[in-house]
């Protein structure tokens, strides 16, 4: 092929593959000690991690899914914040795999009695686990925590910074409904400013090919948000013209309450999504929510009822296995050590 | 003339001999010059002395002799730090959370409580953030306070004449108040200003967590142009003791502030290093602008003030470390953001009212 030719194609993100950055191949294509956040993240470490997770998604929906990949390894999901379908989509993930999945909260751990939060994590390494997955209300908490951990650490949400295995699945969701990220124009709509998902999201779609818009009110989306590769917009009716993917965020309602100029109607009147605002969308586009929704504030039930266009029962199901893709990741080099010695 | 405490340092004699005596507002910039200080106090600046009966003598080997630094914000009372850093007299106000009653008397540097020295703070109550708002803010997920909060202050709450304001840190807020042309106004800034931007705090880096927080490399640079042209007319070091505890917590809970006093001549030295500046802009505002302030005799070396002098090698080669008291640069040690920074300048020698009270060994 000339390269006349080539340049009627748009270039796939592997094109862009560096001899002395990226791995040979055959060599591991996923080289990450921890799990912590997208940004930063090699595509092809990405790529790796979507193609296992697509394998789990069929795995899932056989009548016995029970592997035996993880037998013998231990995993602790630690919550220092409220959850209830993250930590029920991890403790299911490490299930799936044979690992022996505990699990505590803020509420039960000894935090409460005045231990710090590193003394805390310390003594549970001290357990040796294989894998923690950790969630806290503070941003940069997982990272910092990571640095005093011996296992994989896998980011469950930290604050307003990441919640990568939120991208991770709304990646494979739309990868398996739409065949494929690249070139698709995904639309992020609600509060920008305080989303951990939106953040993740933004860093794993662009770095997938995907055009990433925002939209939002004013006082909802940070300055500067442009410098991450997003388009900013402040109407709907601008933002979802052309767009394959709306994903909507939740909308915390004393956030809305706190600002002047907003009120939950207003908010709903400009900001909520209908079956008309959808229709400014492209054909065919599919609505996306991380959950739990507030029906009738940030999305219409019209909407997020639709079989053919929501694809948020979905998105529930592609969570376990994207956890499972990156506990398999993971723990992959440990697995490899007990084969050899075995 | 505020009313002094007694100080913990004896008065003594001493004679140092083959310095170079520098001293921009006493027109001194003497080379291979001595200096005699007899009962705690400078009695003579000449090019040769001859020591007196009994008096010790020491060589300078042609290393900078400076007034004694005066530190008018900080935080902890942390003496050791001070004589480390060169700095011989500490200003208290309101503003600091001490209370100095309760200051240990150890061999430290002279202490003045003044009860009207208040600082003024050019942040309006209402900003809460972390980080300054912007891209770095935005991808570490952290609140961020406005870029133009500082302007915003001047703005709205306008400085009375002879304010204390600081720790100025933007570009645009040091320039509003370069075109207010208010000679009784003084701003001070902190080290931590012109010596980082915000990029230290990626990673989560605690060490670098500050309030007001800081800012652009531009408004780095600001606050350098405006240390040389006068705008800036104190430089305090807003020292805070921290520990490993206070920051290995999550950056939102993790103690603002750095132990600055060690470095806080280094860093000036950096500058003139580099020579973004000069010592004899400088050296001003951490000696004489600040005594003038607080009319303290110190501050100057003339004949009939206080002796306390420093040594400087201003251009020997180390890396900073905040920490002392540790001999080794363990990770659990590195409490400060400038700690392992490659440097040049530090100060050999403190000398307090005729009295050597530390030595760099």
């Amino acid at each position: 092929m000339s390269d006349a030719d080539n340049t009627t194609q748009t270039p796939h993100f592997s094109d862009y593959r560096r001899a002395m950055v990226d791995p040979a191949d055959g060599g591991p294509k996923f080289r990450q000690k921890h799990f912590l956040a997208i940004e930063g993240m090699d595509p092809i470490a990405i790529q790796y991690l979507l193609d296992k997770a697509d394998h789990y998604a069929d795995f899932n929906r056989q009548p016995l899914k029970h592997s035996d990949l993880g037998r013998g390894l231990t995993q602790i999901n630690m919550f220092f914040e409220n959850s209830t379908r993250t930590l029920m989509s991890f403790d299911i993930a490490g299930k799936r795999l044979g690992l022996n999945v505990s699990s505590f909260t803020a509420s039960t751990s000894s935090l409460k009695k005045g231990e710090t939060l590193l003394d805390t994590t310390t003594t549970l390494d001290a357990m040796r686990p294989d894998v923690v997955v950790l969630r806290h209300s503070e941003s940069g908490a997982v990272a910092q925590l990571a640095e005093h951990l011996n296992c994989g650490i896998i980011n469950a949400g930290d604050g307003t910074h990441e919640h990568p295995t939120q991208a991770l699945l709304d990646a494979l969701t739309i990868r398996r409904t739409r065949g494929h990220i690249h070139g698709l124009t995904v639309t992020i709509c609600g509060d920008i400013k305080h989303s951990r998902v939106a953040r993740s999201n933004i860093h794993l779609l662009n770095a997938m090919g995907a055009k990433v818009r925002v939209i939002g009110p004013e006082s909802l989306i940070p300055d500067e948000i442009d410098r991450m590769g997003v388009e900013v917009f402040y109407t709907m009716e601008e933002g979802l013209k052309g767009s394959d993917i709306v994903m909507m965020l939740r909308i915390q309602k004393e956030r809305i309450e706190n600002i002047n100029s907003l009120s939950l109607d207003t908010y709903h009147k400009h900001w909520g999504l209908t079956p008309e605002r959808l229709n400014l969308a492209n054909e065919g586009a599919h609505v996306m929510h991380p959950g739990p929704m507030n029906r009738g504030l940030e999305i219409a039930s019209m909407v997020a009822d639709d079989p053919v266009r929501s694809l948020i029962t979905l998105q529930v199901e592609m969570g376990v296995a994207a956890r499972m893709a990156v506990i398999d990741a993971l723990t992959e080099p440990t697995r490899a050590l007990a084969a050899q010695s075995s | 003339m505020t009313e002094q405490p007694p100080l913990p340092v004896p008065a003594g004699n001493i004679l140092i001999t083959n310095a170079h005596i520098f001293d921009p507002a006493e027109g001194l910039d003497m080379k291979g010059a001595d200096l005699l200080i007899i009962d705690g106090v400078i009695r003579d600046i000449a090019l040769t002395i001859d020591a007196p009966l009994g008096v010790e003598t020491i060589n300078a080997k042609g290393h900078l002799l400076l007034p004694g630094l005066i530190d008018c914000d900080f935080v902890d009372y942390d003496p050791i730090s001070a004589l480390y850093g060169g700095i011989t007299t500490l200003v208290t106000g309101k503003n600091t959370a001490t209370n100095s009653d309760n200051y240990d008397q150890v061999m430290g540097p002279r202490l003045h409580c003044h009860a009207n020295h208040q600082i003024e703070r050019p942040i309006l109550a209402s900003e809460t953030g972390l980080a300054l708002a912007g891209d770095t803010a935005n991808r570490m997920g952290l609140e961020g306070i406005a870029v133009d909060a500082e302007t915003n202050f001047l703005k709205q709450f306008p400085p009375k004449a002879t304010t204390l304001l600081g720790p100025m840190s933007s570009y645009f807020g040091l320039d509003h108040l370069r075109h207010m042309q208010d000679d009784g106004l003084i701003a001070l800034t902190h080290p931590a200003y012109f010596s980082l931007n915000e990029l230290a705090i990626v990673g989560y880096d605690t060490r670098a967590k500050f309030f007001p927080p800081l800012r652009l490399d531009f408004d780095r640079q600001g606050v350098i142009d405006a240390l040389n042209d006068g705008t800036i007319k104190i430089i305090a070091s807003g020292h805070v003791k921290t520990t490993r505890d206070d920051k290995s917590l999550p950056f939102a809970q993790a103690k603002a502030g750095m132990p600055a006093q060690t470095s806080m001549l280094t860093m000036l030295l950096e500058l003139t290093n580099t020579g973004a500046s000069d010592l004899n802009s400088l050296l001003p505002l951490v000696t004489t602008n600040p005594a003038n302030h607080f009319d303290l005799p110190q501050g100057r070396l003339k004949a009939g003030t206080p002796g306390d002098v420093i040594l400087v090698d201003p251009t020997k080669p180390h890396r900073l470390l905040a920490n002392h008291s540790r001999q080794g640069h363990r990770q659990e040690d590195i409490v400060c953001p400038l700690d392992r920074r490659p440097v040049q300048g530090c100060v050999i020698k403190t000398i307090i009212n005729g009295h050597t009270v530390f030595e760099r060994t």
